[in-house]
């Protein structure tokens, strides 16, 4: 099985190519880079399909780990180029390749500038990310996350708007400097067990208390940048309203959930024990997150702004659910996970849509949208329900069961009391109110009220706006109300790692 | 049960969907005459389904229909072992759902036939978009009653909340209506934030007792049976279960406009007429009244047991009589705000509002048939005041305030018709409709107070509030009657010669409803009616196999609550057990029924003469602007208690914003963390003068600093 070395290099080969295209082809580059990455998108769904859920006559049980790949790279030290998936990172992955033609679509006629280089990073771009999910390699793992920074760094600092050098500069350095301590953890772990094999260290990895203890806190700093969980929070809102629109559907949609990828796929199963030390403190950050981010969200005038704080208090959401350990909050936050990943992808890029019409993020310019474009404005409303978690769509399995894994919770077991769990669902809870209010404020001052001056000639959706949403608007609603086929693929990935705490 | 039934459920619920998607997608470039066809027929489609169904109901032999249930496969599942949460798109029919969709289908019908008169004059795009959101709603609120689960139940419930949202601010240029939308959604989240939590909580019941959690409402009622009966809930669990209901309720409050939730639905007037009588009046509104009394056997053992944090001390909350004391509050709260009220639709807000205050205080008192035969009624006659007062208002080309009203009985006859019998049957006249219901829901809490021994002083209270609401609802009834229609014109000679009189679209639904308002309430006569007797009480008889909580005695509550959640045992004398409340039963029931009816017929006539005196012949005061006059207009301020409450937090969030999160974490910690290291590296360049001398200076030091650490650990 090569099919995870052709995921990732395929968009390379697109970069590859659109390198020797002429630079003023505009249409030309856009259109090579956009078949490249839907032909990356077709292999992520024959892989989608050929992932084995159920067992069959020739493999009787099913692997957790599927499609592993493996090739010599350094073994000297004990790093190889080791790739494989399981149900979590199948559906990141799934998420990353849907998204990517959309955002490139996104960005047709927004990006003129330096159009071929634009296209490279997001390609580019693309492949890393790709790989961060595919990596069984500790040190490949961190190559990776390091890499997929560069990219994201040039998007920002090269097509964002008018503060983009600070705000990129502060992403790049908050972001690395996280990494650093999670670089430390990796060569301590090495040292410990002699490779960086991920599946070895799973199985032969001790550790003692205090270690679990400090080597849970670096790790988990790195994540919680990335999530990134309060108060870790500030670049974020910068580097999203410097960011074009494609880099933020980016950034929020795929990149921030590298935070949660890292908590389960590392934090939870190497350090148990230090993180169920951490779990009741992060949880509670969490649940401020949750209730400071919407806040945050309704004192904005900025639309991209109030949907950047919107993600933080989102994946603060995602966060608790994590910390929780229960089958319930992991479910749900890896679902969490990927319907933040649709709404807020979804929210952004239509955001860049009205930026294209209007070329202001001020709120006090915007105002009755509805009328001249009302589909646009039935997009963005089915939109928002999906972010505000109305049942049927994404949006509300998630949130409930991270509230459902919440209430069930024991951080600190006390045989006299109720769960303390109960209280951290309680305020958790606040956000559904709070979503809703940030949201359709937004709404109100978008999109109702009387149109004036530009806002009463505003195009509505055209067929390549038409054919981005359509498919984020049907997911949206097809996995808010058939989760089936996503849920059973992510619960057999979830299985080992519940094991692991519970041992 | 049979095999065809099965696609019906999905039939009724998605004709309006497919309605909705076709008047949505074609209907702004196919006309109005294509949008009306469609948007009319969908519902009218579920109506003759349903339709058929009752008809089964009714020719099959009493007790053998017993309706069905259909799952169309998982929603969604996870979990495993003891804890494995399955939940399934459960859709049922049974007795409470058919008459539940018997009245959204059929007020939903006449009201989308009416909307086709009232909207005629907005453009082809407007029109098509009002009437796929109808559709969308009747959607939503038939798989709110079809629900075979509390989650498929609250994706209608969301979903009307949706529509009502859209609905309300469907004029969205003016921005006090897109306001008052908005307001609608944020203030049923408060209610359904508690209802998620309360759907959690019993999910987490399920899983201790069951081990698999489906959240359908059999298992739910069927958790409430144990609770009462065999008390093998242990004290967490009776904790969880008092929890949930009061959520649930909660959740109530929001969508059924009850005290602390209800100051959306005034605001939602904002609303084109025939939404609000078809969404804040008749249909949506009642939903949080079916959802507890279709779990209610959870409701009826459900006592919330308060912790005070940090101390021992712990105060128990019975939810019933919870339920009955805030629905009692409501009604009337919401009655003397009506009274002060000038517009036309406020009234009848205000009014809604108190009525489904009435029906919470029916199911408070477990006399959940009462509730849902009240929950009928009132679609009827408050449907049809809805709509006679839309008539009025398109008549005057939007002129809502009554004070500018008056005299038009002879200009609208069918309007003042229409309002005449609601108006009667709202304010409780002998043999209209909301005569019967309403009685019969007073009788429901006087029955409490006399089950009790007369003890539950607190029964008899919210009895004689009740009543007096019934008082104050005749009186503003005949108000609003008399300023309307009644008296010299306030009009000026301009206006009345351009009143538009309704079209046949109109005028049909009108007298269709007229007819049920009147009769209505036939189906549900008192057992004290002559000759018939218990007979008389049809829909109680078809609701009886629908609801699933049975009161107990008061005395046995008690004792039964002492068990479970003080873990105390009561030691019962043998008289006392020998002498049960179904024995006393019978030498109570007539005498209290007779009693409770006389009294409130006395107020009614009381308040309908008062009306008539001050409204039918004098012109009306306009309101003396008085603290008085304003603090019941303002629905006793609780409104502005709020709007001053969200300023806060706006104000917070902004300061929190600025201070903090700029202030604090991204320019202080952030940004100084950075600026430290420059410092620092400034710092350490200062020694990098590039001179030998300089340099040679520092090796000394250096070489001198080691030798000495050297020296001093080697020592």
């Amino acid at each position: 099985m090569t099919i995870l070395p052709l995921l990732i290099i395929l968009p390379l080969i697109g970069a590859f190519i659109l390198s020797f295209l002429p630079r003023d082809d505009h249409d030309d580059i856009r259109g090579a880079s956009m078949v490249a990455s839907i032909v990356t998108f077709i292999v992520s769904v024959v892989m989608f399909f050929k992932f084995q859920t159920a067992p069959t006559a020739e493999i009787p049980e099913v692997p957790a780990i599927q499609f592993l790949t493996s090739y010599e790279w350094m073994p000297a030290i004990g790093a190889s180029i080791k790739l494989g998936v399981d149900g979590l990172s199948l559906l990141l992955i799934m998420l990353t390749t849907f998204l990517m033609p959309l955002t490139i679509l996104g960005s047709w006629s927004s990006v003129t500038k330096r159009t071929k280089e634009f296209h490279i990073a997001l390609l580019v771009l693309e492949a890393t990310m790709l790989a961060v999910f595919c990596c069984r390699d500790l040190l490949l793992f961190y190559v990776f996350w390091e890499a997929m920074l560069i990219p994201m760094f040039l998007m920002i600092g090269v097509w964002g708007s008018e503060n983009r050098i600070q705000a990129t500069v502060k992403f790049f350095i908050y972001t690395a400097a996280g990494s650093l301590m999670m670089l430390a953890a990796i060569l301590y772990i090495h040292n410990k067990v002699g490779t960086f094999d991920l599946d070895v260290i799973y199985k032969t990895l001790e550790l003692s208390g205090p270690e679990q203890y400090w080597l849970a806190i670096a790790f988990c700093l790195a994540f919680a940048i990335k999530v990134p969980l309060f108060p870790l929070h500030t670049w974020l809102p910068h580097a999203h309203v410097q960011a074009p629109a494609a880099g933020s559907v980016q950034l929020a949609a795929v990149m921030l959930k590298m935070g949660g990828y890292g908590f389960l796929r590392f934090a939870l199963p190497f350090f148990p024990e230090g993180m169920e030390i951490l779990a009741p403190g992060m949880g509670i950050l969490a649940v401020i997150g949750v209730i400071y981010g919407a806040l945050m969200a309704l004192a904005q005038n900025d639309l991209k702004r109030l949907i950047a704080y919107s993600s933080v208090s989102h994946l603060a959401l995602v966060v608790l659910g994590i910390v929780t350990g229960t089958h319930a909050g992991l479910v749900g936050a890896v679902f969490q996970m990927l319907a933040h990943g649709l709404s807020t992808g979804g929210l952004f890029l239509l955001v860049g849509m009205l930026y294209e019409r209007r070329h202001t993020r001020e709120l006090k310019a915007y105002g009755g949208i509805a009328k001249s474009a009302p589909w646009l404005t039935a997009m963005f409303i089915i939109t928002t329900m999906a972010s505000i978690a109305v049942p049927g769509t994404c949006g509300f399995i998630g949130e409930f069961s991270i509230l459902l894994g919440t209430f069930q919770w024991d951080p600190i077991p006390d045989p006299n009391s109720a769960p303390l769990g109960r209280y951290y669902a309680l305020f958790a809870a606040s956000g559904v109110v709070l979503g809703a209010s940030y949201m359709l404020w937004l709404v109100r001052r978008v999109f109702w009220g009387e149109a004036k001056g530009e806002n009463a000639e505003v195009a509505d959706l055209n067929l390549r706006e038409w054919v981005i949403m359509t498919p984020m608007v049907a997911l949206m609603l097809g996995l808010g109300l058939f989760p089936g086929p996503v849920i059973s693929r992510l619960e057999v990935a979830l299985e080992p790692i519940i094991k692991a705490m519970g041992s | 049960m049979e095999m065809t039934d099965h696609w019906l459920p999905f039939a009724i619920v998605m004709m309006p969907f497919l309605g909705f998607l076709i008047t949505g997608l074609f209907g702004r470039k196919a006309g109005k005459g294509f949008s009306s066809a469609v948007s009319v027929g969908a519902p009218a489609t579920s109506f003759v389904f349903v339709a058929s169904l009752y008809l089964r109901y009714l020719f099959t032999t009493q007790g053998e229909w017993a309706g069905f249930q259909t799952a169309l496969g998982t929603w969604f599942s996870f979990g495993s072992g003891a804890e494995v949460l399955d939940i399934q798109f459960l859709f049922q029919i049974d007795h409470l759902t058919l008459l539940m969709c018997l009245v959204v289908t059929g007020v939903g019908t006449l009201i989308h036939i009416y909307s086709c008169g009232y909207m005629s004059d907005v453009s082809d795009t407007r029109f098509a978009r009002f009437m796929c959101y109808l559709n969308l709603f009747m959607g939503m609120m038939l798989i709110l009653v079809t629900g075979g689960n509390m989650l498929i139940l609250f994706i209608g419930w969301e979903g009307v909340g949706l529509c009502s949202y859209l609905l309300i601010g469907f004029e969205y240029e003016e921005d006090w209506k897109a306001a008052a939308g908005m307001k609608a959604f944020i203030v049923n989240r408060v209610g359904d934030l508690a209802f998620i939590l309360g759907m959690i909580m019993v999910v987490i019941l399920e899983f201790q007792l069951n081990g698999r959690a489906s959240l359908s409402f059999d298992v739910i009622n069927a958790i409430g049976v144990q609770a009462q009966e065999t008390a093998i809930l242990n004290h967490d669990q009776m904790w969880l279960l008092g929890a949930a209901a009061l959520c649930f309720f909660i959740g109530a409050t929001g969508k059924s406009a009850q005290i602390p939730l209800f100051v959306w639905l005034p605001d939602a007037m904002a609303g084109p007429t025939p939404v609000s009588a078809l969404i804040h009046a008749a249909t949506m509104v009642t939903a949080g009244i079916y959802m507890i009394v279709r779990i209610s056997a959870f409701f009826v053992p459900a006592v919330f047991v308060f912790n005070v944090p940090f101390t021992d001390f712990s105060y128990d909350i019975a939810v019933l009589p919870l339920v009955a004391t805030v629905g009692a509050l409501t009604a009337f709260l919401a009655a003397t705000a009506a009274v002060a009220q000038t517009d036309i639709k406020k009234v009848l807000a205000y009014s809604t509002v108190s009525q489904l205050g009435y029906m919470m205080m029916g199911v408070g008192a477990g006399a959940f048939s009462a509730a849902v035969f009240h929950l009928m009624t009132h679609a009827f006659f408050k449907a049809l005041l809805f709509l006679g007062a839309g008539a009025v208002i398109h008549a005057l080309h939007g002129e809502q305030n009554m004070m500018r009203m008056g005299g038009l009985r002879k200009k609208l006859p069918v309007c003042f018709w229409a309002f005449m019998l609601g108006g009667l049957a709202l304010a409780g006249f002998p043999l209209f409709s909301g005569f019967f219901s309403k009685d019969m829901i007073l009788f429901g809490v006087y029955e409490r107070y006399l089950a009790s021994d007369k003890t539950q002083v607190t029964w008899l209270i919210i009895w004689l509030v009740g009543l007096s609401g019934a008082f104050l609802t005749a009186f503003y009834t005949f108000r609003m009657l008399g300023m309307t229609f009644f008296g010299k014109t306030r009009l000026t000679k301009d206006e009345e010669a351009h009143i538009h009189k309704p079209g046949a679209a109109m005028k049909f639904p009108l007298q269709v409803l007229m007819v049920f308002a009147v009769i209505g309430g036939f189906v549900g006569l008192p057992a004290v009616t002559p000759v018939i007797g218990n007979k008389g009480n049809k829909i109680g008889e078809m609701l009886s196999p629908s609801i699933k909580g049975k009161m107990e005695s008061e005395k046995d509550f008690q004792i039964a609550r002492t068990k479970r959640i003080r873990a105390e045992e009561v030691v019962e004398t043998e008289e006392e057990k020998a002498e049960s409340w179904h024995d006393k039963w019978h030498h109570i029931h007539h005498a209290g029924e007779i009693w409770s009816m006389l009294l409130s017929v006395v107020l009614v006539l009381l308040g309908l003469s008062l009306g008539y005196m001050k409204f039918f012949t004098k012109p009306p005061v306009a309101n003396s602007g008085g603290l008085s006059d304003e603090f019941f207009r303002n629905a006793w301020g609780l409104d502005l208690f709020y709007s001053t409450f969200v300023g806060f937090i706006l104000v917070f969030s902004v300061w929190l914003h600025r201070i903090i999160d700029v202030g604090l974490f991204d320019k202080s910690l952030v940004e100084g963390s950075g600026r430290l290291s420059l410092w620092i590296s400034e710092l350490v360049t200062a020694f990098q003068t590039g001179k030998v001398t300089r340099s040679a200076v520092y090796i000394a030091v250096g070489a001198i600093a080691l030798l000495a650490a050297a020296l001093t650990y080697a020592v």
